[in-house]
């Protein structure tokens, strides 16, 4: 319960989180009164369906970002898990590889980041690179089958609330708690917010990093489970666009990109104005083109309205 | 404080070290590991294919990363700054399809060439302005102008 109210307070260090939510606040007014077809219950499941898989990834990318990193490996880890899930293995094998992988790929962003001292943009470039040339070489074509269970898990709907509202609420409560309840979360603020400071004050700083990277990494693995149920296939690159989609998720909830200042609300928040501006924009028959440049002016709006303190990522 | 000044006098005395070896070999361990993965990567060519050597095919390596070169070339100037521009590819694509689109046939050549330049020009003064006065978010302001980019050039 404790967890759950702390989702839903406005949180500590949070940014301009009320600015995010005016903003969704406003988008779902507007569609709801200009478009008809916004509340049918078929759209809407839709709508949570789409924008899952961004939400889930951007959990985890909200703790990377806020140690000041940035993890462009997630796309890759979603696809890779979408093709390991398609493999002909016992399905409790092919899950903790799945889970071994992803934690993998976390550790070795981790520990170049931490202890390399790389530049965890380059990092997770590597690591990128290195996961989708892997999806490609397990399952280079989209296809295969994935266990019944997953998709049913997906798919169904208890009464009438969608699978996938389960999903999303598990994330967000299991990443709400991380944050918010551990002392784990109060460390990923500090050694976000200064260092120097964080070390200074018995931080685990280099610890606390690599925890961030591989709990980015196992949010992406959950994620790709439920892009594999979703598309009840395999998929080697249809997890390449949420690599920068979840940075973009999160900067729009509040993240600061500098680090130390974000919150799990804020980054709901962001996904969901994503998903709905695409949503909308193919309610309304917009070509895909036009909706690349609106949604980049969108962000454009948002990100120039967050007042920061200093130049920087 | 004569103390002080006495003994860095004595240091900027001292008459330059004859280890000339020394030097250079400091030098060339403090070289970017950039180099010595290309020179590896030149000697080990042979190996690998037999064509690698042929000096035309080396020509046509150059030709295909040329642009690369001058891209990168231009995302160090922002890296420098500590900083990171993903808009270069927008403002590739933009410049490619003002060159290459009929849409300046009409013009005299110098504007095909002075266009896309001015193009870059206004992109990059926005991307600057968005970043440095507004202090946006470098990598999603850059990102978003890209996007927006992209878009009007498929449309």
């Amino acid at each position: 319960m404790n967890t759950v109210t702390a989702f839903f307070r406005i949180p500590y260090r949070a940014g301009a989180i009320r600015l995010s939510i005016g903003t969704l606040v406003i988008m779902l007014i507007a569609s709801v009164i200009f478009l008809p077809g916004f509340l049918a219950p078929e759209n809407l499941s839709n709508l949570l369906a789409q924008s899952t898989v961004l939400v889930i990834s951007a959990l985890g990318q909200t703790f990377v970002i806020l140690t000041g990193g940035l993890d462009v490996s997630v796309g890759s880890i979603i696809s890779i898990t979408t093709t390991i899930m398609t493999l002909d293995l016992p399905e409790s094998v092919r899950v903790l590889l799945c889970i071994a992988v992803a934690m993998a790929f976390g550790i070795a962003n981790g520990y170049g980041v931490a202890r390399l001292n790389v530049h965890p943009i380059i990092m997770t470039l590597a690591t990128m690179g290195i996961a989708q040339g892997l999806a490609l070489i397990i399952l280079p074509i989209p296809g295969g089958r994935v266990p019944e269970w997953l998709s049913a898990s997906v798919a169904g709907s208890i009464g009438p609330i969608p699978n996938s509202l389960f999903w999303l609420i598990l994330a967000s409560c299991a990443a709400a708690w991380i944050l918010y309840r551990r002392p784990f979360g109060l460390y990923l603020f500090a050694s976000g917010g200064n260092d120097f400071n964080a070390r200074m004050n018995g931080v685990p700083v280099e610890r606390t990093v690599i925890k961030a990277y591989v709990l980015s990494a196992l949010f992406a693995c959950a994620a790709g489970m439920f892009l594999a149920g979703r598309l009840a296939s395999g998929d080697p690159k249809g997890g390449a666009t949420f690599g920068i989609e979840s940075v973009t998720a999160a900067a729009l909830g509040g993240v600061h990109l500098a680090g130390g200042i974000g919150s799990i609300l804020g980054t709901v928040v962001g996904a969901a104005i994503l998903g709905i501006v695409n949503n909308v924009m193919n309610l309304a028959n917009v070509s895909a083109y036009l909706q690349s440049v609106v949604k980049g002016l969108l962000l454009l709006l948002l990100v120039v309205s967050q007042r920061r303190k200093t130049i920087g990522l | 404080m004569d103390f002080s000044m006495t003994g860095t006098k004595a240091k900027t005395e001292t008459p330059p070290r004859p280890f000339y070896a020394k030097r250079v070999v400091s030098w060339i361990l403090g070289l970017p590991p950039a180099y010595y993965v290309l020179a590896i990567l030149i000697a080990l060519a042979p190996a690998v294919s037999a064509t690698l050597i042929n000096p035309n095919y080396w020509f046509v390596i150059l030709k295909q990363s040329a642009p690369l070169g001058i891209a990168v070339l231009a995302q160090s100037l922002v890296m420098r700054v500590r900083s990171i521009d993903l808009s270069v590819s927008g403002v590739f694509a933009f410049a490619i399809y003002l060159a290459s689109s009929g849409f300046l046939n009409n013009d005299p050549p110098y504007v095909t060439v002075l266009m896309p330049i001015a193009v870059g020009i206004a992109v990059g003064l926005i991307n600057g302005i968005l970043v440095a006065y507004i202090r946006a978010s470098a990598v999603i302001s850059t990102l978003s102008v890209s996007a927006i980019l992209i878009g009007i050039v498929r449309t």
